[in-house]
């Protein structure tokens, strides 16, 4: 009988224990998600590539022949690691002189040091107006994850035909890069 | 006897409801983010919000720290690393309906370990990546009140893309401050001597957010008296008449107190009991004395001291080889004189107890007396000096 009580007891006593932590645990604890996208590299003037965030720059490139220009972003405090990225690359551009269309080249990429600039991934876009209009090169995968990165770069180049200047533009931050993780 | 057994179990596990449940928050809502999805490398905000009613098991002035915890959707492959992320906030109260509203900003540290230091303790925390403790004592709990808590939360631009999951709830700080007693009146104890009977009263300030037990002992040769306490505007006071059971010595008399959390403190203090009557030696007369002579005693005090006010002399006849009562009056048919008791200063070159005799004032006949002396020391303690000639 008595060890009967003592039972009882004693599973009271448990219940109480694990009860009024639980009480405690689940009632102080509340929860919350957020979706987090990769970042945006944004071409502004003064060759500046800004992340997340462009300004109100309205500065205009001219790519003559097979010139190109470079995009950098500042060098970043400490090197850094990113996951395999997937890019969709984004240019605002017409055809100043020659004939429709014409074709820029797009790079994306990284430096580990001032010098040693990495390729992600480039396409090109084909320029059929005279007039600014966005071009996108969407799903542009990476080889692999991305190590020791101290800064990013988007170049556009000219394709070396004769007497043809394209021009870009970074109005509204239209040209640009989104970074995702390859799937 | 089983009734009180299971009576003082539940009463027990009661208890341990009540301690493992406090500061229990109410009404917890969200947590709400109000922009999503969030770009790597930007800023963005999250906000709950809580009551902390007076249920009988929260307190006033509770600890407010919030542990946030950050996991990836993939937290295999990618999983959250110190440094993804940086947090800030500040907790939002109103009051006067909403007439007034308080914020009061506060830091999250990811910083393994760290000390995360209270006014109810200090605690050292080892967080693993992607847990936050965030707090500032200004934002502490308080009964009734409604809190909104909002976060701002700094993405790494490197930071893998996907969905995080942010959890926040309340960290118990464990209490490990021990309660601050300090003995107020210790001047009182360190060079003054007590005897039995005497009243001593120790006054003691003792401070702890969550006191649980106050008092204070006599400690003397292995036992324990205990003191009454009597609390009066904050201040602690002990006092107790000494018992007789306590002999002469030296002995601690300590004030202990313990928080909530099983925290000793205390302070101490000697109790110096001195039942030592002074010695008393006579150093004049020596002999035969004419009508006017010196009594003169070495009176001393090792411990408490002699008072010099009770230092006395009288002197009895001696009639027939027999004393003169106490009182005076006679003996047998013959009358005889007992002086009253005369007082004797101290001579402050010789340190002796001293008084000039004059016979004929106090119509002494020539004849032999008995000389009497007594003397008490600063706590009454009582010597008498028994002649040992006439």
């Amino acid at each position: 009988m008595n060890k009967k009580i003592a039972s009882v007891v004693l599973g009271v006593l448990l219940i109480g224990i694990v009860s009024a932590g639980l009480v405690s645990y689940l009632s102080n604890m509340v929860s919350g998600s957020v979706v987090v996208e990769g970042p945006v590299f944004y071409a502004s003037g003064e060759n500046k590539l800004l992340i997340n965030n462009f300004d109100d720059s309205i500065a205009e490139y001219d790519i003559i022949d097979g010139d190109n220009e470079v995009f950098l972003t500042t060098t970043f405090s400490e090197p850094l690691d990113f996951y395999k990225p997937s890019l969709n690359m984004y240019l605002r551009a017409k055809v100043v002189t020659g004939i429709l269309p014409k074709n820029l080249n797009l790079e994306f990429g990284y430096f580990d040091s001032p010098e040693n600039f990495i390729k992600i991934c480039s396409g090109e876009v084909s320029i059929n107006s005279n007039e600014f209009e966005q071009y996108p090169f969407p799903n542009c995968e990476g080889s692999s994850e991305l190590e020791d990165v101290n800064g990013f770069y988007y170049r556009i180049t000219g394709m070396a035909t004769p007497e043809v200047t394209c021009r870009i533009s970074v109005t509204n931050g239209e040209t640009k890069v989104e970074m995702n993780k390859a799937i | 006897m089983k009734q009180k057994i299971i009576t003082i179990i539940l009463g027990m596990v009661f208890l341990v409801g009540l301690v493992a449940a406090a500061n229990t928050l109410s009404n917890l809502e969200g947590i709400t983010i109000p922009v999503s999805p969030v770009i790597a490398g930007n800023t963005f905000s999250a906000n709950f919000s809580f009551n902390y009613f007076a249920d009988g098991t929260n307190e006033d002035n509770s600890p407010l720290i919030i542990k946030l915890n950050l996991t990836s959707g993939d937290q295999t492959s990618f999983p959250v690393w110190k440094n993804d992320f940086e947090i800030d906030g500040f907790v939002k109260r109103s009051y006067l309906f909403g007439l007034f509203i308080k914020e009061i900003p506060f830091n999250c540290s990811e910083e393994s370990p760290q000390t995360i230091n209270y006014v109810v303790g200090s605690e050292i925390v080892s967080p693993e990546n992607g847990t936050f403790y965030c707090y500032n004592e200004e934002g502490n709990l308080e009964l009734d009140r409604h809190d909104n808590i909002f976060l701002n939360i700094k993405s790494h631009p490197a930071l893998w893309p996907g969905q995080y999951n942010l959890t926040a709830s309340l960290y118990y700080l464990n209490d490990t401050y021990s309660p601050i007693v300090q003995i107020l009146n210790k001047a009182n104890f360190e060079n003054v001597y007590y005897k039995s009977g005497n009243n001593i009263e120790v006054k003691a300030d003792i401070n702890d957010l969550y006191l649980d037990e106050t008092f204070g002992k006599i400690y003397w040769n292995g036992n324990e008296t205990f003191l009454y306490e009597v609390i009066k505007e904050g201040v602690y006071y002990y006092s107790k008449t000494i018992p007789e059971e306590i002999p002469e010595g030296n002995y601690i008399i300590k004030i202990s107190a313990k928080d909530e959390s099983e925290n000793m403190g205390m302070d101490e203090t000697v109790l110096l009991i001195d039942e030592t009557a002074p010695e008393i030696e006579l150093v004049e007369p020596t002999g035969l004395v004419s009508e006017e002579f010196f009594v003169k005693f070495n009176v001393t005090d090792e411990k408490a001291g002699v008072n010099n006010e009770s230092v006395q002399v009288r002197l009895r006849e001696i009639v027939n080889g027999q004393i003169c009562p106490e009182t005076g009056g006679s003996i047998g048919n013959f009358s005889c004189t007992t002086t009253e008791w005369i007082n004797l200063e101290l001579n402050q070159t010789s340190d002796l107890f001293e008084v000039k005799i004059n016979t004929t004032e106090l119509n002494l006949t020539s004849g032999e007396y008995w000389l009497d002396a007594r003397a008490e020391d600063m706590l009454g303690n009582k010597a008498e000096w028994i002649a040992d000639e006439k």
